[in-house]
C-alpha cells in the first residue's frame, strides 16, 4: 500500500510541475541580517538576549566556576546534581565533595526513574552558543544524553565565551553541519515556558523551569 | 461551553451567527490578537530588513516547491540512510492506519503527543481511541482542549478561546489533587505533574514537524514548552507526522525560515527549543530506538499542479495571517469549521476538503489585504481567495483539468443570469442610460426590506439624480460660467 501511495504521490507531483523550471539558489532574492560583532559584543548580545527570557547568566572563570556553582546550588536549595564524569564538568567536580553528584551511567537509559523523580538539577557543557538569539548549542550524546538538559527542573550550562558565534548560520557554516548532522542537535534559548493559559507566561512547562549559564570569560 | 451544539451540525452561517453573538469570545479574541500583533511588531522594527528577509523566505519556499518530488526522494533516501523509516499516505485514513500499525507492532497502549496540526487534520486521536490506543495530548493548549473535548481555534495557540476560569474548573474536575485556582503557575505545575507521569509511561511519542531538511535528512521541531522534546526523547518509538510540502532543500535554508516563523508567530527571536532530529538513537545514546516519518498528501498534490495555487504550499504555519485578520479576530477559529482557520485556512481547506464543503470560506474575507502584507513567505493570500471565489462559480470547460475538487460548487443559474444581464447592461451605453433613468424615476418603489441587506443597514435607495447626470449638469454650469467670464472681459 505504502509503496503505491508513494509512487502515486510522486507521479502526481511530477505531472504537476508542468513546464515550470526548477529554481536554484541563484534565483534567491532578499537577504538575512549580518553581524560583525567583536568578542565583547557577542558576549553582550548573548547575555542580553538570554536574560530577556529569564535565563541567569553568570560571568566566571575556568578556575572559579565550581565555587560559584556550589553557591548557586545552596542558594537555590538544590541537592542532587547530575553530571557527566567523562566531561570537563564532571572532572572538575571530581573532588568537590560538598556537591551531591549523580553520574551519568554507562547506559544513560538506566537512569530513567531517578532522572524523572529524584534529580534536582543537571550541569552540561555546550558545544557553542549564538549571540543574535541568545541560544545554547548542544549536541547530546551518550556522555551527556538528551534527557539531561530536559528532565531535571534546573539546568546549569557551562559555556566558554570564545564559543559564542554571531548567528545560527555562522555556527552551521563554521562547523560544517551540512556534512553530517548528529542524532540530535539542539538550540536551547531559555527555560521551558508556556503562555497557553490566557497568554500568561508560566515557566517550567515540561522542561527545566530555570536555566543558568556559567559563562567562562577568556 | 459544553452545552453548545457540535460544530459540524451547524451550517457556516449558523456558526458565524453563534460566535458573533458571543461577546465574551469576541472580547477574548480581540485582546489576544492585539497582543500577538504587538509582539510581532515589537520584533520587526527595521522594515527594510524585514522585507529583505521575507524575500529570502519566499525564495526558499518557492525553490523547494519547484523541485518538490526530487527533494522528497532525496529526503527519503537521506532519512533511510540515517535509519529513519518513511511512510507515505494519500489520505488521512491511510496516515492513521500507518500510525496504528506501528502502535500494534509494538503492542503500544498509550501514545503521548507533541503538537501536531496534521494529526488534527486526520483526526488521529479519535481513530486511535476507537482502536484501543490512548492518545494523550501533551502541549498545554492541546491538553486543555482534550480535557474539554474541544478543538483548537488557533494553529499556534490552540486554547486561546479558553479563559483562566474555564481552565481552572476543568483541572479541578479532571486532575488528581488539583483544587480550583486561577493561579496560572499552579495550574501549569498540576498539568506538568500529570503529564510527566504520562511521559514516563508512554510507549510511543508522536509529533508534528516544522521543517524537513532534504540535504541532511533532518526533522526540525520548534517549541517553547518541551513537550516535543519529551515526546521525541523519552518513549521507545517516535512517530513524526507531516504534510509533503514541509521539506526544504538545504540546511542553510533553515535559519531564515526559523527567524521568520518565530518572530511572526509570537514575536520571539527564537523559541525556547529548536530540536533537530536526524536519526534514531545510536549505541549507548538515549532517545527513541525507532523513528518513523509519515508523509501526508491529503489533496496537497492538487494545488501543486497550478502555479498560482501552489503558493498556498509555501506556508510555514506561523498564524500571522489570522492574528492580523479582522474577520478572524471577530469570529475566532471555530466558526470556520475546519482544522486550519483564518486566511490560511480559507485558501488551504478548499484543497484538503474540496470546494463543496468549503465554498463559503473564500468569501469569508473582506479582502483588506492584511494577511498578504504580513505573510513571512509572501503568499498572496488575497489573490488566492479571489481565485478560489472564481473557481467556485466557474463550470469547467470540456477537457479542462480540474485545479480543485468541487469546481463551481457555488455556481447558481440565478447568479450567473444576474451577472450576465449586468455585463450586458454595463457594456451598452444606451441600455445603461435607460436603466439609470428608470432607477432614479422609480426610486420611490425601492422595497424597504431586502433580505440579508436590511438586517443591519438601511435599504439602498437610488439617488434622485445619477452621477452621470450630475456630472453633465456640473460641466454645463462650468461652461456657462466661463462663457460669462469671457463675455465680461470682452
Ligand atoms: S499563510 Fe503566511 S501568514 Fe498565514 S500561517 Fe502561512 S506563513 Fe503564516
Amino acid at each position: 500500500m505504502s509503496i503505491d501511495a508513494r509512487n502515486r504521490i510522486l507521479s502526481r507531483l511530477r505531472a504537476g510541475i508542468g513546464d515550470s523550471k526548477p529554481r536554484t539558489t541563484a534565483d534567491d532574492c532578499g537577504d538575512v541580517a549580518h553581524y560583525d560583532w567583536s568578542q565583547e559584543e557577542k558576549v553582550r548580545h548573548f547575555t542580553d538576549a538570554m536574560t530577556a527570557v529569564k535565563t541567569e547568566v553568570h560571568q566566571t572563570t575556568a578556575s572559579h566556576w565550581p565555587v560559584l556553582l556550589q553557591l548557586l546550588l545552596r542558594e537555590k536549595q538544590l541537592k542532587k546534581l547530575l553530571v557527566s564524569p567523562a566531561r570537563e564538568t564532571g572532572q572538575a567536580l571530581q573532588h568537590v565533595d560538598e556537591i551531591d553528584q549523580v553520574s551519568i551511567p554507562e547506559n544513560p537509559r538506566d537512569l530513567k526513574d531517578e532522572l524523572f523523580f529524584d534529580i534536582d538539577a543537571s550541569l552540561t557543557t555546550c558545544r557553542g552558543a549564538i549571540a543574535e538569539t541568545g541560544s545554547l548549542v548542544l549536541w547530546p550524546d551518550h556522555e551527556e544524553p538528551r534527557a539531561m538538559s530536559l528532565v531535571p527542573p534546573v539546568h546549569f550550562a557551562l559555556l566558554r565565551a570564545s564559543d559564542i558565534h554571531n548567528t545560527l548560520t555562522d555556527v552551521m557554516k563554521a562547523e560544517g553541519w551540512a556534512d553530517g548532522m548528529p542524532t540530535n542537535a539542539l538550540l536551547i534559548s531559555g527555560p521551558s515556558k508556556t503562555a497557553d493559559i490566557a497568554r500568561i507566561l508560566a515557566y517550567g512547562a515540561h522542561g527545566p523551569r530555570e536555566l543558568i549559564v556559567l559563562l567562562i570569560a577568556n | 461551553m459544553s452545552e453548545r451544539i457540535p460544530l459540524h451540525n451547524l451550517s457556516f452561517k449558523e456558526r458565524v451567527d453563534r460566535d458573533l453573538n458571543d461577546p465574551a469570545l469576541r472580547h477574548n479574541f480581540r485582546e489576544a490578537m492585539d497582543f500577538l500583533m504587538d509582539k510581532r511588531k515589537g520584533r520587526f522594527t527595521d522594515d527594510h530588513q524585514l522585507q529583505l528577509l521575507r524575500d529570502r523566505g519566499s525564495s526558499i519556499r518557492k525553490r523547494a516547491l519547484s523541485k518538490l518530488p526530487d527533494l522528497l526522494e532525496q529526503l527519503e533516501s537521506k532519512l533511510r540512510e540515517n535509519g529513519i523509516r518513511v511512510h507515505w499516505a494519500e489520505t488521512p485514513e491511510e496516515a492513521n492506519s500507518i500510525v496504528l500499525d506501528i502502535a500494534r507492532h509494538h503492542g503500544a497502549k498509550t501514545m503521548i503527543k507533541g503538537k501536531s496540526m496534521v494529526s488534527e487534520e486526520t483526526e488521529l486521536n479519535e481513530f486511535l481511541e476507537h482502536n484501543g490506543v490512548e492518545a494523550i495530548e501533551a502541549d498545554m493548549g492541546e491538553f486543555i482542549l482534550q480535557l474539554a473535548e474541544d478543538k483548537p481555534s488557533h494553529i499556534v495557540m490552540p486554547a486561546i478561546h479558553k479563559t483562566k476560569e474555564d481552565i481552572a474548573r476543568l483541572f479541578e474536575q479532571n486532575l488528581d489533587d488539583c483544587e480550583y485556582t486561577e493561579d496560572v503557575d499552579t495550574l501549569i505545575q498540576s498539568a506538568r505533574k500529570e503529564l510527566r507521569r504520562r511521559f514516563h509511561a508512554a510507549d510511543i511519542g508522536l509529533t508534528g514537524v516544522n521543517f524537513m531538511v532534504a540535504e541532511t535528512g533532518s526533522l526540525v521541531l520548534v517549541e517553547n514548552e518541551g513537550n516535543g522534546r519529551m515526546a521525541t526523547t523519552v518513549p521507545k518509538v517516535h512517530i513524526a507526522m507531516t504534510g509533503i510540502e514541509k521539506v526544504i532543500e538545504r540546511l542553510d535554508d533553515l535559519p531564515p525560515l526559523l527567524t521568520l516563523l518565530t518572530n511572526s508567530a509570537t514575536g520571539q527571536p527564537v523559541t525556547t527549543y529548536v530540536n533537530m532530529i536526524s536519526s534514531p538513537r545510536k549505541q549507548d545514546e538515549d532517545g527513541p530506538e525507532e523513528v518513523h516519518l509519515v508523509l501526508l498528501d491529503n489533496g496537497r498534490t492538487i494545488p501543486y499542479a497550478d502555479e498560482e495555487m501552489r503558493q498556498t504550499l509555501q506556508c510555514i504555519r506561523c498564524a500571522a495571517c489570522m492574528n492580523h485578520c479582522p474577520v478572524y479576530t471577530r469570529l475566532g477559529g471555530h466558526a470556520y469549521g475546519t482544522t486550519y482557520p483564518g486566511p490560511i485556512g480559507s485558501i488551504l481547506s478548499p484543497h484538503l476538503l474540496g470546494l463543496e464543503e468549503t465554498k463559503d470560506l473564500p468569501s469569508a474575507s473582506s479582502l483588506c489585504g492584511a494577511c498578504g502584507e504580513v505573510c513571512p513567505v509572501r503568499i498572496p493570500i488575497p489573490d488566492l481567495l479571489r481565485r478560489l471565489r472564481h473557481e467556485g462559480v466557474r463550470k469547467l470547460k470540456k477537457d479542462e483539468a480540474p485545479v480543485i475538487r468541487g469546481h463551481g460548487a457555488k455556481y447558481t443559474h440565478t447568479e450567473k443570469a444576474a451577472w450576465l444581464s449586468w455585463s450586458k447592461l454595463y457594456s451598452s451605453p444606451a441600455m445603461y442610460r435607460t436603466f439609470a433613468l428608470s432607477a432614479t424615476l422609480l426610486r420611490g418603489l425601492t422595497p424597504s426590506k431586502m433580505k440579508g441587506w436590511t438586517d443591519y443597514r438601511t435599504s439602498p435607495k437610488p439617488a434622485k439624480k445619477s452621477l452621470h447626470s450630475l456630472v453633465k449638469q456640473y460641466r454645463k454650469q462650468q461652461d456657462q460660467y466661463s462663457e460669462k467670464q469671457a463675455g465680461d472681459k470682452g
